[in-house]
């Protein structure tokens, strides 16, 4: 399933930024780079989150404006401090020109950002179960055992489709 | 509506048409249809199976995929106050997920099944007795219950052997008195519960294995728990969950006289000319039809049981079905609902995988089971150590002194993920003059139709309740081994709404309530009105054994009067 025409390039390259700071690929494994959490996104605002997909195009792009008011580039291009500290100021609500407001875009990217992540990786996202792995989830499973549920024990994990 | 209903086509009348069969309406089938009744049950929803239950966590708990036919599209707005404007946007939650299908709620419930504590038939009077006339607050429209907890007593023992409904009868020190154990031994512990359970002993609490409507072992042709970790807001994998589609409904249709009549959505509950309950008109495959009854069963969630008899207009009733004294949709009520998680460095506490109701839960601070005294409140909350951990919803929940995104955020959640324990509390609240449901002036959904109203805001005893909660969770957790315990999420101005209640209470007051002890409407002696709207106070437990065991106890009743 194709669900890229959801959003234009450029407003996909400023998320996929955005995401890359949420969920950074560092040494605890891969981020959200990785796990296609860009991928679940535009799936997801073609389909079951069709609804927002205005909100997020406005909000893009009032990123892309403000990113180039503040530091005279696009949000992508600017180093990981810089856009760390665009993005805290959208997480407290500071940052100007987003609607209805900066911190609630920054929250419905963040639940869906954590959605792309962990859900099931049958929606696009959690790519070779990245989020799964972070957490130490085994996987779905049809019966967990006395001995799954044990305390300080390793489970073992199930990864169906591990492609 | 009368017009309407006389364009309808026109069925072979029912001696009883129920409409919603789920929680209540099942049992209420079950009971009717062995009657030797001629019932009819008519179900917005498909009737599913257990090939449509997925694991899933994004489509079960976030997009709540059973509820798209009909419930996703009706979601009450809200307000705080009736003077100000009501939104849909909930502060970014979702109202409610429930479903439709047969079954109702009982499909993706996570199978919490208490029974309420006699103190909570008497709340007001035995509140007032203890702590004062001034026990609760004076704009609280507590009533006590028209019932006692022994009147209800052999329908809740009833219920739980029809269901299978497993736990150890006086395990739980707190429990009103009963006639018999539990039909099945307890769901399997686990080392998170017993962490818990042992922690609690320790601090002088009385912690028991949860009673839960899921099957322990096989029972009546259905199999035991396989403890897959997707329960909770799903449909059961195995056929193990004691939802009413599995037992009460099939067992009622097995009789010959149960029709089920799935994907019916009911306009209207018309009247005849001499004021009582004509039947259910109803939207079925693109056409109306009309189902004539002796009786009418209403037996939809809070939500619908409010709106289909405000809907239901007519000459003798101009304010919607038994509403001529204006109490449907006053004393409504919803748990304040806590989710207390806290951390356990360098444990795999091994959450996930299983299912809610495997829990260690305890009484102590539920009901009147400690001294209120200086507190400001009364009741409290069934407390829950529960399984059944889920990737979005562990990833979604980081205490405060973490970042919320970022590297230090997914180091922490590297580090935590498998050693985060969870507590849960579905706290009481009181009715207020303040609190009711209506019909939205404004919002409909895709048919047209208004949706539900709620005007609601936290008052002092439910915060100063949630509060106390809130301690002496932590403090238990920390008891157990936690280092650092936070609120998976905020009290919000307005609760929830997930388990709600009242709205069209019992009471011997016509003026004051809308059913009777038998939860027949005090206006419509042909009208059964019965779920968790029935309750005239919401009890700090989950309510799905006390709607069973009333529907059990209104449907024999209903049955003995038509036979």
């Amino acid at each position: 399933m194709d669900g890229s025409a959801s959003l234009t390039e450029t407003e996909a390259d400023t998320l996929a930024a955005v995401l890359a700071r949420l969920i950074p690929s560092d040494e605890h494994g891969p981020g959200a780079a990785e796990a296609q959490v860009l991928a679940f996104i535009e799936r997801a605002l073609a389909s079951d989150l069709s609804a927002s997909r205005a909100l997020y195009a406005q909000n893009l792009t009032a990123l892309a404006t403000w990113a180039a008011a503040e530091h005279g580039a696009p949000f992508a291009r600017l180093d990981a401090a810089a856009q760390d500290a665009l993005l805290a100021r959208l997480e407290d609500g500071s940052a100007p020109g987003f609607s209805p407001a900066a911190d609630v875009f920054f929250e419905l990217v963040r639940l869906h950002a954590i959605e792309g992540m962990f859900a099931d990786p049958r929606h696009g996202g959690n790519r070779r179960h990245a989020g799964w792995d972070l957490i130490g989830f085994p996987g779905p499973k049809v019966v967990f055992t006395a001995a799954d549920q044990a305390l300080d024990v390793e489970v073992t994990a199930v990864r169906p489709d591990a492609g | 509506m009368q017009a309407e209903h006389e364009e309808a086509e026109r069925l072979d009348p029912a001696d009883v048409v129920i409409v919603g069969l789920g929680a209540a309406g099942g049992i209420a089938a079950a009971r009717l249809a062995e009657a030797g009744l001629r019932v009819v049950g008519l179900e917005a929803g498909p009737r599913l199976t257990s090939r449509d239950f997925a694991f899933d966590e994004l489509e079960t708990d976030f997009r709540n995929r059973l509820g798209d036919v009909k419930v996703n599209d009706e979601v009450p707005t809200w307000r705080p106050d009736r003077h100000m404007e009501a939104t849909t946007s909930h502060a970014g939650r979702t109202v409610s997920l429930m479903v439709n299908g047969l079954g109702g709620g009982t499909i993706h419930y996570a199978g919490q099944h208490f029974r309420l504590a006699p103190w909570h038939f008497e709340l007001r009077s035995a509140s007032e007795r203890r702590y004062g006339a001034g026990a609760l607050p004076a704009d609280s429209t507590a009533s006590d219950w028209p019932i006692g907890y022994e009147e209800l007593e052999p329908y809740y023992d009833a219920v739980e052997q029809e269901l299978g409904v497993c736990g150890r009868g006086g395990a739980n020190p707190f429990e009103g008195p009963r006639r018999a154990d539990y039909p099945l031994e307890p769901l399997r512990r686990t080392g998170w519960t017993e962490l818990i359970a042992a922690a609690a002993l320790r601090r002088g609490l009385h912690p028991f294995a949860g009673p839960a409507a899921i099957l322990s072992r096989p029972f009546r042709g259905q199999p035991g728990c396989t403890y897959c970790g997707f329960c909770n807001f799903n449909g059961c994998h195995a056929d193990a969950k004691a939802s009413t589609y599995l037992n009460v409904i099939p067992r009622a249709e097995a009789t010959g006289n149960l029709e089920v009549v799935a994907g019916a959505r009911v306009l209207s509950l018309p009247v005849n000319r001499d004021g009582q309950a004509a039947g259910a008109l109803y939207l079925s495959g693109g056409r109306t039809r009309f189902q004539p009854a002796r009786a009418v069963v209403l037996t939809a969630h809070t939500f619908e049981n409010t709106r289909l008899l405000l809907l239901s207009r007519s000459r003798a009733f101009p304010n919607g079905l038994a509403n001529n004294a204006g109490q449907v949709g006053r004393n409504a009520m919803s748990h304040v609902f806590i989710v207390l998680d806290g951390v356990f460095p360098g444990r795999k506490l091994n959450r996930f995988g299983g299912t809610w109701p495997q829990c260690t839960s305890l009484d102590d601070l539920n009901a009147d089971n400690f001294d209120h005294t200086g507190l400001g409140f009364v009741g409290g909350a069934v407390i829950s150590a529960v399984q059944e951990a889920k990737p979005i919803a562990t990833a979604l929940s980081t205490p405060a002194s973490v970042p919320r995104w970022g590297g230090a955020w997914k180091a922490w959640l590297a580090a935590h993920g498998n050693s985060v324990g969870r507590l849960i509390a579905p706290a009481e609240s009181l009715p207020y003059e303040d609190t009711f449901l209506d019909l939205d002036p404004r919002v409909v959904d895709r048919a047209g139709v208004p949706v539900v109203r709620i005007t609601s805001r936290i008052h002092e005893q439910e915060e100063r309740r949630h509060d106390f909660l809130v301690s002496a969770m932590s403090s238990l957790l920390l008891e157990a081994g936690a280092a650092e315990t936070w609120l998976a999420r905020p009290l919000l101005p307005a609760a929830p709404f997930q388990s709600t209640f009242g709205a069209t209470r019992m009471g011997d007051d016509p003026a004051a309530s809308v059913v009777d002890r038998w939860c027949v409407a005090h206006e419509v002696p042909n009208l059964v009105v019965v779920g968790a709207s029935s309750f005239p106070t919401s009890a700090g437990y989950p309510p799905t054994a006390t709607i069973q065991a009333l529907a059990w106890r209104a449907a024999e009743r209903l049955a003995g009067s038509l036979v």
